[in-house]
């Protein structure tokens, strides 16, 4: 945050900007369903928190396993050893983003369990159906909980780090079968976006969709960036209360090799 | 700080849970729409809705909006028939408390989310100073020592 400062507000403001545009595009430009109604208009924010949700767990899992593969330094010139070590070196960071991948990710997955519902009962009658997609989208919600539980209260250490990498892995396994539930096996859930379904065919509405969705990508990199930036600097924070501590006790500063503060 | 993050996600989850307590005044308690099949079918057998192209509603004049809904005192054989202008004002006073709670379901996520990026960069002030007066009091002691 305080090295892209300038960036980081010019994407706030252009975010805030885009959140009036695709409020206006919403709700007084573009023309109600003619199945659904006003309800349908849920879609506009369902789906894009949806992909959003599905961006932040993809962030936790990929930054999990780089976690669990890249744990020790590796000699040589070669190009292996060179991905390997400029990740050893960073495994921190590393872990910082995944644990910041998966709290957007619950956070997206929020919305989604709130706004889903909410159209299932107009379109459907019923808040909650124990349909494929619905059910694993709830499961993945639990497993990113239970992430974050035990990421805020086990104790702090490399073991805790490593268990929760490999939860954060092992649970997006779920993501997939998300995507694919409904081609799979069936279900209530509608198809509109992906294959099979036929997709938005009045401009209006394309353009409505496609201006909420740059809103909630845009909100999703700026929550990741803050977040990730907050996670670093407590480390930095933390590191520093040790030397601190240890210049009080009047012992040498204990400073290992990744504590330089990493940029 | 992490009393704080769990504090405001306790607070994020009342917001969504409120979200959901809300809206059911309005459109969400109404009747189901008719989407294909209607519910008492759908529940018997397993099938995929598919909605195969999201179409615009044809704006026809002439002609008001027809609501599936179950027959009212208003409606029932033997009562005397509202007329078609009665309907069309009860459709569209439907429309607009339906879209009122609509917009507020979305800001209200909105403003979740926004709360949520204020909290962010609360925290990471508060961090930004804290690490600011640990370092000008390591840099104190350190110039103590030597």
């Amino acid at each position: 945050m305080k090295r892209f400062r300038y960036a980081y507000e010019f994407f706030v403001v252009l975010m805030l900007l885009l959140f009036a545009h695709a409020f206006y595009w919403i709700f007084l430009h573009s023309p109600m369903e003619a199945q659904m109604g006003i309800v349908q208009k849920i879609f506009y924010f369902h789906v894009p928190s949806a992909i959003s949700m599905f961006l932040g767990l993809s962030v936790c899992a990929g930054s999990s396993v780089i976690y669990l593969v890249f744990s020790r330094r590796k000699k040589g010139r070669g190009l292996w050893a060179g991905i390997n070590n400029f990740f050893v070196e960073r495994r921190d960071n590393v872990d910082a983003l995944a644990r910041s991948g998966a709290e957007l990710g619950l956070i997206y997955a929020s919305i989604v369990l709130v706004t889903g519902p909410l159209w299932g009962r107009k379109a459907w009658g019923t808040y909650w159906e124990w349909d494929p997609r619905l059910t694993l989208t709830l499961l993945v919600f639990l497993i990113y909980v239970a992430y974050l539980f035990l990421r805020a209260f086990a104790a702090e250490s490399e073991s805790r780090k490593r268990i929760a990498a490999g939860l954060g892995a092992l649970g997006f396994a779920d993501v997939p079968l998300i995507h694919y539930a409904v081609q799979m096996w069936g279900g209530t859930h509608p198809n509109v976006m992906g294959k099979g379904g036929g997709g938005i065919k009045d401009p209006t509405m394309q353009a409505a969709f496609m201006i909420s969705m740059a809103t909630m990508y845009i909100m999703f990199g700026l929550l990741l960036y803050t977040r990730y930036s907050i996670e670093r600097q407590q480390v930095e924070l933390d590191r520093a209360y040790a030397r601190l501590i240890d210049y009080e006790l009047g012992e040498p500063p204990v400073v290992a090799a990744s504590a330089k503060p990493s940029q | 700080m992490r009393e704080m993050m769990m504090r405001h996600f306790t607070l994020l989850t009342v917001a969504l849970v409120l979200t959901v307590l809300l809206s059911p005044t309005s459109f969400a308690e109404s009747p189901p729409m008719k989407l294909g099949v209607p519910k008492i079918e759908r529940q018997k057998e397993r099938f995929v809705i598919t909605i195969p192209v999201l179409t615009p509603e044809k704006s026809d004049p002439g002609k008001p909006r027809v609501v599936d809904r179950e027959p009212t005192s208003e409606t029932k054989p033997g009562t005397k028939k509202p007329s078609s202008g009665s309907l069309t004002m009860q459709a569209s006073r439907e429309k607009v408390s339906g879209m009122t709670m609509l917009v507020l379901a979305y800001l209200f996520i909105w403003a979740a989310v926004f709360g949520y990026m204020l909290f962010l960069r609360r925290v990471f002030r508060r961090q930004e100073r804290d690490l600011a007066e640990l370092n000008a009091r390591l840099r104190a002691l350190k110039a103590e020592k030597s």
